[in-house]
């Protein structure tokens, strides 16, 4: 049965219009990226690296594919959550708003196998969608700009060679979708709570622009709070740019974005279970 | 044979009751009628039985076997239009009811679905996407999805709502099919009373979430004194003696018709009264109906 209300819920979601806007606003702002940089991305890259260049020679194609690709999946920590939301939010609480939970309850089928039908469906595109970033910023960004090495500044100056590139990114993007599944899932726990689709877009996306400006500030108090928040663990898909990978950063933050999901997930299943179809 | 069997129910949502310890049985083979002002709890009644709510106390049995969120294969036995009929309107009719099957567990059968979209009178829309669907196409719509699994029990809240007179008559005919050829036992809400008194066999008339009175319609009718228009040959003579046989009130209209508050069993009297002291009846029309019936109840 689970293998049909999956089946079912894919049906759903990919005849739905709204699906794809997701879809059309990572082609244009990949797109728009791209332009951008063949336009102007020499003078960026001067820029950026006016102080580098007093200190160090700098040689070789700065302008390429993997900076592309790099500037994309900065937008993983706040415009990929809205698209992700916008789909995710609505898949509990746009069924209990337009009213068709009446007929899909009044049949033989369980409450906890329909939200984890819809997880694990809300799951596979989450995961479709990442991978269209992934391909379109590294396939575009390589095909109009090349290969090459890439500086990266977050705690120190790293300078990343052309061939660990590739494997990066690959498990960059993968760390990305692992924070978008709790993304979505914190936007279940929304959704079923919600009776309208726009609730629980703007109570996710809240949180998330929350807790990114407490982890963000330098302040005593929020740093104290800081690595309890998911949004610090969902920043260390940076830790893959990192001249040494810190496997242990990297899996200690992992486990507690899994930790998360299921939290959200059983929070999701307790409310939605109990919750009286009243529309 | 008892096919649903309802105790004590009660359910509130915060400080109103809907529901108020509701009893009712509904015997496999009928058309139970449920009648009740807007807000009097039929629709909360329907959602307790489909377990969409949670009931706060009471017993609810399906063909013997209790209602409650496990008892999931109960609900392939039940097929159900509550309130207004809610779909995937970016799916059209067939896919809606083939998703609909799958739900049910069951097989999408292509013919089973042309088939029930052409007993709705829906078959050329099939493929149309039910965003463009009138309210009364969604209606069609929502009574197929209620029996295209082939429930033993049938629950359809408002089920003309949105029909136009033609459509009245096609899903009264569709409902009367289902239970005398089909077998089907069916639950039918409705505010259109006279609908009701059209094919339920029996009923239950609910207010403020309490059940006020169900029996067969014929035993309801006959159970209230209700109004009895007469045309006489001698207006006068006729009400003189109505009143010293005891109806009250007696009152002449214009011509020569008067009206006076009788019971059912007693027309042949008050008749044979009348002609016995020569005057003329040409004409009894009763005036009762159980939408009178109901409003005097309610």
């Amino acid at each position: 049965m689970m293998g049909i209300l999956i089946h079912i819920e894919l049906e759903k979601l990919f005849r739905r219009g709204r699906s794809y806007i997701p879809v059309l606003a990572v082609l244009v702002i990949i797109g728009v990226i791209q332009v951008g940089m063949m336009l102007d991305g020499v003078s960026l890259i001067d820029f950026v690296s006016e102080n580098l260049q007093e200190v160090f020679i700098l040689e070789g194609n700065l302008l390429n594919g993997y900076l592309i690709a790099f500037i994309s999946i900065n937008g993983l920590w706040i415009h990929v959550p809205i698209l992700v939301v916008i789909v995710t939010g609505d898949m509990i609480s746009g069924e209990a708003g337009a009213g068709t939970f009446r007929m899909v309850l009044s049949r033989p089928v369980s409450r906890t196998r329909l939200i984890l039908a819809k997880f694990l469906t809300a799951m596979v595109y989450v995961a479709m969608l990442v991978a269209l970033l992934a391909v379109l910023s590294l396939g575009l960004g390589i095909l109009f700009f090349g290969k090459g090495d890439i500086i990266v500044m977050f705690e120190s100056i790293n300078i990343l060679p052309e061939e660990i590139l590739m494997g990066r990114f690959l498990m960059a993007f993968l760390f990305g979708m692992l924070g978008m599944w709790l993304v979505a899932a914190l936007s279940f726990v929304f959704s079923a709570l919600a009776e309208n689709s726009l609730s629980p877009i703007i109570l996710t996306m809240a949180i998330i622009i929350l807790f990114t400006i407490v982890s963000g500030f330098e302040i005593n108090i929020f740093q104290t709070i800081r690595p309890y928040l998911f949004t610090t663990h969902m920043n260390n898909w940076q830790s893959f740019f990192d001249f040494e990978l810190d496997w242990n950063r990297i899996g200690r933050s992992a486990g507690v974005l899994v930790l998360h999901i299921l939290a959200f997930i059983a929070a999701t299943l307790v409310i939605f279970r109990k919750k009286d179809i009243t529309t | 044979m008892t096919a649903l069997e309802v105790r004590d129910l009660y359910k509130s949502f915060g400080e109103i009751r809907a529901v108020d310890g509701l009893d009712f049985t509904v015997n496999r083979g009928d058309i139970y009628g449920l009648l009740g002002v807007n807000g009097s709890g039929k629709s909360t009644t329907i959602r307790l039985l489909l377990h969409l709510i949670a009931p706060d106390r009471g017993r609810m049995v399906i063909s013997g076997i209790p209602v409650n969120g496990r008892n999931l294969e109960l609900r392939r036995k039940m097929g159900a239009l509550i309130e207004r009929p809610d779909f995937y309107n970016y799916l059209s009719a067939y896919k809606n009811l083939e998703i609909l099957l799958k739900y049910s567990g069951l097989r999408p059968d292509r013919r089973l679905i042309r088939e029930t979209l052409q007993r709705v009178g829906l078959e050329k829309f099939g493929d149309k996407k039910v965003r463009i669907f009138s309210q009364g196409m969604r209606q069609r719509l929502g009574i197929a999805q209620a029996m295209i699994h082939d429930p033993e029990l049938i629950i359809l809240d408002e089920p003309a709502n949105g029909l136009d007179p033609h459509g009245m008559v096609d899903i009264r005919n569709l409902i009367l099919r289902l239970n005398r050829e089909y077998g089907k036992t069916i639950i039918l809400s409705s505010h259109m009373l006279r609908e009701i008194e059209m094919i339920a066999n029996r009923m239950l008339i609910i207010d403020g979430g309490k059940a006020v009175a169900e029996g067969t319609v014929s035993e309801l009718l006959q159970s209230y004194e209700s109004r009895l228009r007469l045309q006489v040959s001698d207006v006068n003579k006729a009400c003189a003696l109505l009143e010293e046989a005891g109806y009250e009130p007696v009152e002449p209209t214009d011509g020569n018709e008067i009206r006076c508050r009788v019971k059912v069993e007693e027309v042949p009297a008050v008749t044979r009264l009348l002609v016995e002291k020569n005057i003329s009846v040409y004409a009894v029309v009763p005036e009762k109906s159980l939408e009178e019936y109901f409003i005097s109840l309610t």
